[in-house]
């Protein structure tokens, strides 16, 4: 099967197999996520990056089980988190599930707040409910919260309204309310996207500084290689509903194997560039996922598209390191006796994995 | 007055296009305070120059692009285009103006009406500019193809057709079509998946070289404004903090807070999360009803001194053609690109 399991890894807290989710549209059944498999052990964090519809979103809406009613999910793909499948939880275990188990950030935080609710309220509502506790203990792990998100004047700000803080802090509100019921894992989707610059980096900071304390499993969904990039252990890239190549961190940017991922970081207008270069732009734009290609699904745009890529979708497979899995029949960086090739800093490819 | 300096406006030589000096935009706010957007700045560029503008939201970016175009006035000081004074002018004066001053926004899709088709939108300058009915289409013609565009197979398409990337195409021909010396492109890249920013981006390019246009360039994205631009303004809370081409800019930035925006954009990690680093503490955005005195970005600044608060520091030239404006300016102290 083609999957980006990692068996070896013990401690195995979510694994994703063959997830499919689609949309009925008025242009016909829309694949948004088309065949994601991966595991995801505790404590470990699993960036995806892709840019806007390759499916993202939905993909970790499906695993949290938060579709819209148009959305159908073909039993054949499962998400089971510690052996449970998510799908098939009743609603009341389901309610339980959210908090304690897994909880999520997400791009706005103003959709995680209610406007006319006080920030202490929103952090104490979810630890009373999930976790039991009494006002008195609920308000002080409040306060104790406020801090570990590293929010000034913390007893002054659980007093507020949510339109009183800047839109970092409200980030990191929502942060502090996704901790709460200490969740094993994290689900974070483009969490900031919304940002500028600098208080993202502060966000970043935050979320690495967190999981670490808290071994706590997080999945970080940017369209920005450099953000997942700094955060996360392993990454995926995906494009056209699924997965096109994942692998750790450091193997993924030292060899990179597929021409999207290369394309995509050539595409960058990295400040490591020289000043006033050609960017190497992707002609052509993603694939209409209402009628999906036979084939490749990048084939169209790639430049060492070949025959063979247009008759059937690639298999995910593992190329000289066995974790390193890519979707393509002519990938990059592959010697012909099977060993990797690793990017010459010296060579033109130098502007791709510097 | 104590204005934050004009060391780094060039010899009014004849390549000297726009002109801007101390450039003031005030916007009432609720009860009697103002909301300081611009507060005093100057900066020129030269014929065929791009200037990157770079700064976090609410700098005050878009006030000044769009206080260069009149829209509104600023509250005060001066913008002279060529030799003319456009805060001067007033009714019809400035409706002539008008064709060589263009703008391109950063949604392209709502900047466009979703009645109007592709030629509506393109020739629409044209007509009111009372070009020749006779060399419209010709014109029209010609700059879809120049952007990228098959004439025949857009022109009679509504925007709702097209994607992201290819309606900042039809803006950027719409922008262009009047033959303006300067054109203002607020974002224009920031809604685009990177993929095609790099297309845009050196569609910029080459728009500059076939119709020798000069550009302002407004982004948050350092990596962007290195890419596209020939010298860059660094803005924080309505004032310039630095100024310099973009090799001497991100090799030594000198301002602190450019500083702090370098450190801060996410660079690709091949080594994956770095949890011994050392985590920026929270900062918060002084409000621009009522920002610090001195200098504004002292309250998030680590080498802040007693005169900071006090004196407003003006623009001082640290090495040829770089200017800072900084008490205690970092020199000669590169941030490593890797
Ligand atoms: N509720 C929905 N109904 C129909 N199509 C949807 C819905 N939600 C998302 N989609 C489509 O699914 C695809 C994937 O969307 P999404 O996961 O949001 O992308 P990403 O987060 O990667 O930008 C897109 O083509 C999007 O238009
Ligand atoms: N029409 C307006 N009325 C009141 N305040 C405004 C108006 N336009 C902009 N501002 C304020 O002026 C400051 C600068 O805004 P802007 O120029 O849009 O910044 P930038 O483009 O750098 O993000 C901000 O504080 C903004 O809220
Ligand atoms: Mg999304
Ligand atoms: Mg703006």
């Amino acid at each position: 099967m083609n999957t980006a399991e990692t068996a070896d890894r013990q401690d195995v807290l979510l694994q994703v197999r063959d997830l499919r989710t689609q949309f009925r549209t008025p242009l016909g059944m829309l694949r948004a996520v088309d065949g994601v498999s991966f595991d995801l052990a505790a404590g470990e964090t699993f960036g995806i990056v892709g840019e806007s519809g390759s499916g993202k979103s939905v993909l970790v809406r499906t695993i949290m089980n938060l579709l819209p009613s148009n959305a159908h999910v073909p039993s054949s793909g499962k998400v089971l988190y510690r052996g449970q499948n998510v799908h098939t939880l009743s609603p009341l275990d389901a309610k339980h599930f959210w908090g304690p188990e897994m909880a999520m950030v997400f791009q706005d935080p103003m959709t995680a707040l209610n406007p006319v609710k006080k920030v202490g309220e929103h952090l104490t509502e979810s630890m009373r409910y999930h976790l039991k506790v009494s006002r008195k203990v609920a308000a002080s792990r409040a306060l104790s919260l406020m801090r570990e998100v590293g929010i000034p004047e913390p007893e002054r700000r659980l007093e507020q309204y949510p339109h009183e803080l800047s839109g970092g802090m409200r980030q990191r509100v929502v942060i502090a309310m996704a901790l709460a019921c200490e969740p094993k894992l994290l689900i974070a989707d483009e969490p900031t996207t919304a940002l500028d610059v600098t208080v993202q980096r502060q966000i970043l900071d935050l979320l690495v500084r967190l999981q670490a304390d808290r071994d706590m499993a997080m999945i970080l969904i940017s369209h920005d290689l450099g953000v997942v990039s700094g955060v996360s252990d392993r990454v995926a890239v995906m494009y056209g509903g699924h997965f096109l190549e994942v692998a750790d961190t450091r193997e993924l940017f030292t060899h990179v194997h597929h021409p999207y991922t290369e394309a995509l970081l050539r595409s960058m207008p990295r400040l490591e560039l020289p000043t006033g270069v050609r960017l190497s732009a992707i002609a052509g734009r993603p694939p209409d996922m209402t009628a999906p290609p036979p084939g490749c699904r990048f084939a169209a745009r790639c430049e060492y598209a070949q025959h063979d890529c247009e008759a059937a979708i690639p298999s995910l497979r593992p190329g000289p390191e066995p974790t390193h899995l890519f979707r393509c029949l002519f990938p990059l960086r592959i010697a012909d006796d099977g060993s990797a090739v690793t990017t010459d800093p010296a060579s033109d490819t130098q502007q791709v994995t510097a | 007055m104590a204005g934050i300096g004009t060391a780094h406006l060039r010899d009014a030589d004849d390549r000297v296009l726009v002109r801007v000096e101390n450039l003031v935009v005030e916007f009432p706010a609720k009860g009697g305070q103002k909301v300081q957007a611009v507060s005093d700045i100057s900066f020129d560029i030269l014929d065929g120059e791009t200037l990157g503008m770079v700064g976090e939201s609410g700098c005050g970016k878009s006030t000044t692009g769009r206080a260069m175009l009149q829209l509104p006035p600023p509250t005060s000081g001066s913008v002279r285009l060529d030799d003319v004074e456009l805060t001067a002018l007033s009714g019809d004066d400035l409706r002539k103006i008008r064709p060589k001053l263009q703008m391109i926004f950063q949604d392209p899709i709502s900047s466009l009406n979703e009645r109007r088709t592709v030629y509506d939108v393109v020739s629409e300058g044209l007509k009111i500019w009372d070009w020749p009915s006779a060399d419209i289409p010709r014109r029209v013609s010609e700059l879809l193809e120049a952007v990228g565009l098959d004439p025949q197979a857009v022109k009679d398409r509504y925007p709702r057709s097209f994607s992201g990337g290819q309606c900042q195409r039809i803006c950027i021909a719409r922008a262009l079509v009047l033959d303006p010396k300067v054109v203002i492109c607020d974002e224009p890249v920031s809604a685009l998946d990177v993929s095609v920013q790099a297309q845009i981006l050196n569609l910029l390019r080459d728009m500059r070289e076939r119709y020798g246009v000069t550009l302002v360039f407004i982004t948050h994205d350092l990596g962007v404004v290195k890419n596209i631009s020939d010298r860059i303004i660094v803005m924080y809370l309505g004032r310039i903090c630095e100024v310099a081409t973009p090799d001497d800019l991100f090799a030594t930035p000198a301002h602190p807070y450019t500083r702090l925006l370098m450190e801060s954009v996410p660079r690709i990690e091949t080594d994956g999360p770095d949890e011994e680093r050392q985590a920026l503490p929270p900062a918060e955005l002084p409000s621009p009803m009522n920002p610090p005195s001195g200098c504004r970005f002292r309250t998030r600044c680590e080498f802040k001194q007693e005169i900071c608060e006090t004196t407003i520091p003006e623009l001082v030239e640290v090495t040829p053609g770089h200017f800072t404006a900084c008490h205690f300016p970092v020199l000669d102290d590169p941030i490593p690109l890797r």
